[in-house]
């Protein structure tokens, strides 16, 4: 049974994952984060969650990973420039194999604190973050109800994989409220499978140790790439209009959502226009991507940063179809002025 | 009673004269008098302290740099029965983790932190730390440690002492037997104030290091009980009766 609540997208990824049986929430305040926080310090106790305020970023990814060892569903949140003081330790949980949903607020304008919308964080998570060879499932929601549905899949997907899930979230969408739709009953706790990698205490089998150094031996690692090529299974994305479409727009994030209304005008003008939204950004919906373009005339990749998603589809597309990019340059610099200059270009 | 032993028998990696074996040995010997094998999971860390887990039966999580201490934390919100101890070399908990360090104790979370003090960043091929004496010679203060460059060592138990989170606090040394059985009772007293629940309990141990110290063990021992003990003096300096 479902209910109709009005939630922003952050209320929408705190309830989503609580839905899904998260019950540990680790965080540290910073602008855009408050509305996430500050839900979970409310609702954490009526659920019998445990909810910490920590003093930095670097000592709230350390009690995530202490409570993902020790089997539970975890979940953190900050802004784009919180996440990256918290990489060494989201690496080290990828490289122990330890699952958990890390929610990442992209800021606007090169990291410098406003509440303009941005896409900068989208180079954070799609390749390898940094110090490990390794991958994650990035998810970008484009809407408040994407947003409740996907926390509840990456919760699921984080402890299928033993990897963390990060969650992509907007300015725009992380404040803006719509009526969505949430279960009405929380997830039974027997229906989350108990882990039988946990840490707690040796006792009637082997002690457990969970180290990031394995010398010699590279069973484990040829494991977890093993691993990285079954999560490449998990595509998601949504199509608009691409049914007849000559020409194709590739967005985003709630980026997407703006395009939308401006391939409506578009289509009734009579140009046949779709738009392509990538819901998982990693991995990345590349087949279905090249199907597009090998019936489009055209692909124009439109994002609110200097084109980290473009160069990516460069090379999914090659030389199947024309590419064009509208985002940030010298001249163009922000959300309005990219939605602006997309204007210009289809002359609405 | 648990059927096994905590300390396993095998050959140890650590340098001559280092204090760790001892250490890991005494630990082991507090935790079985306890009957706390099976209910107990230690978070080390980065450096010679992370080699622990070759010698104790017991589970082990090795945190990223410093956070230690906010991994057991992480642990302690889920297990509250379980006895959780963090075991860190200075170099660790001293540089990155003293912020996780003084919160952790500020918030009075019930966990035991042990301190191996060999006042350098031994695994690293002995670096400054923050409790490397004045005149110290190491590989990063070549002329020997300089108050004006680098200021006084760090005296974390005397710090942790004044906050108000903290149960237990004592500063160890394993030199000769009559402080090694302080050592030991010193031990088994931080974690039966974790058990009892009373708040943050911290032990300090005055690890010898005569690979980085540049001394033979006996020199070192020397030193230790010459220099050391007058610079770090070794006592209960916090045990807290209400809970």
């Amino acid at each position: 049974m479902k209910k109709k609540v009005f939630f922003n997208g952050s209320k929408a990824v705190a309830e989503g994952s609580i839905y899904a049986g998260c019950r540990y929430y680790y965080s540290t305040p910073k602008p855009i984060n408050n509305e996430i926080i500050e839900y979970m310090s409310y609702r954490m106790p009526e659920v019998n969650g445990v909810f910490v305020q920590s003093e930095n970023e670097k000592s709230v990814i350390g009690m995530v990973i202490g409570s993902s060892v020790a089997g539970q569903r975890v979940m953190t949140s900050s802004t784009t420039e919180g996440i990256s003081s918290m990489l060494e330790g989201i690496n080290y949980m990828s490289a122990m194999e330890l699952p958990s949903v890390v929610i990442s607020i992209m800021y606007g304008r090169n990291g410098i604190i406003n509440y303009e919308q941005g896409q900068y964080g989208y180079a954070d998570f799609i390749k390898s973050s940094s110090h490990i060879n390794n991958k994650f499932i990035v998810f970008a929601p484009y809407s408040a109800q994407s947003a409740y549905d996907l926390t509840i899949k990456a919760s699921e997907l984080a402890d299928k994989y033993r990897n963390p899930v990060v969650i992509l979230l907007d300015v725009y969408l992380a404040v803006k409220g719509e009526c969505i739709e949430i279960f009405q009953e929380l997830l039974h706790p027997d229906s989350i499978d108990e882990k039988d990698w946990k840490l707690n205490g040796a006792k009637n089998r082997e002690p457990l140790i969970y180290k990031n150094f394995y010398g010699e031996d590279l069973t484990k690692y040829k494991a977890i790439m093993k691993k990285i090529k079954l999560m490449e299974t998990e595509e998601i994305y949504e199509e608009f209009h691409t049914e007849d479409a000559e020409e194709l727009v590739v967005a985003f994030g709630s980026f997407s959502e703006n395009i939308k209304g401006y391939i409506n005008e578009l289509r009734e003008k009579g140009r046949k226009i779709g738009l392509f939204v990538p819901v998982s950004l990693s991995p990345f919906p590349r087949n279905r991507l090249i199907e597009l373009a090998e019936k489009v005339k055209k692909i124009t990749v439109t994002e609110v940063n200097t084109g980290f998603m473009y160069s990516d589809i460069i090379n999914i597309v090659r030389y199947k179809t024309e590419l064009d990019f509208i985002g940030e340059t010298e001249d163009i610099v922000g959300f309005r002025e990219v939605l602006k200059e997309f204007a210009k270009r289809y002359e609405i | 009673m648990s059927s096994k032993n905590t300390f396993k028998d095998i050959d140890t990696v650590y340098c001559a004269g280092c204090s760790y074996g001892l250490i890991n040995k005494i630990l082991a010997e507090t935790i079985d008098k306890l009957d706390l094998r099976e209910k107990t999971i230690m978070v080390t860390s980065q450096g010679c302290s992370s080699f622990v887990h070759e010698y104790l039966d017991l589970d082990f999580i090795e945190a990223p740099s410093g956070l230690a201490t906010s991994v057991a934390t992480g642990l302690k919100k889920v297990y509250p029965e379980k006895i959780i101890i963090t075991y860190q070399g200075d170099g660790d908990l001293l540089c990155s983790g003293m912020s996780d360090l003084i919160h952790t104790s500020s918030r009075g979370e019930k966990i035991t932190t042990l301190l191996i003090n060999n006042l350098n960043m031994a695994n690293l091929g002995g670096y400054m730390t923050p409790t490397s004496l004045v005149g110290q010679i190491t590989k990063t203060t070549p002329y020997g440690r300089s108050v004006d460059k680098n200021g006084k060592q760090i005296k974390i138990s005397e710090i942790l002492a004044k906050m108000q989170g903290t149960a237990y606090v004592a500063r160890v040394s394993t030199d000769n037997n009559e402080r090694i059985n302080d050592a030991r009772k010193a031990l088994e007293d931080s974690l039966i104030f974790q058990i009892e629940g009373k708040g943050f309990s911290f032990v300090e141990f005055l690890s010898m290091c005569p690979t980085f110290w540049y001394k033979t063990p006996v020199e070192s021992k020397k030193w230790l009980q010459e220099t050391l003990l007058h610079q770090f003096p070794v006592s209960v300096i916090k045990r807290t009766v209400s809970k």
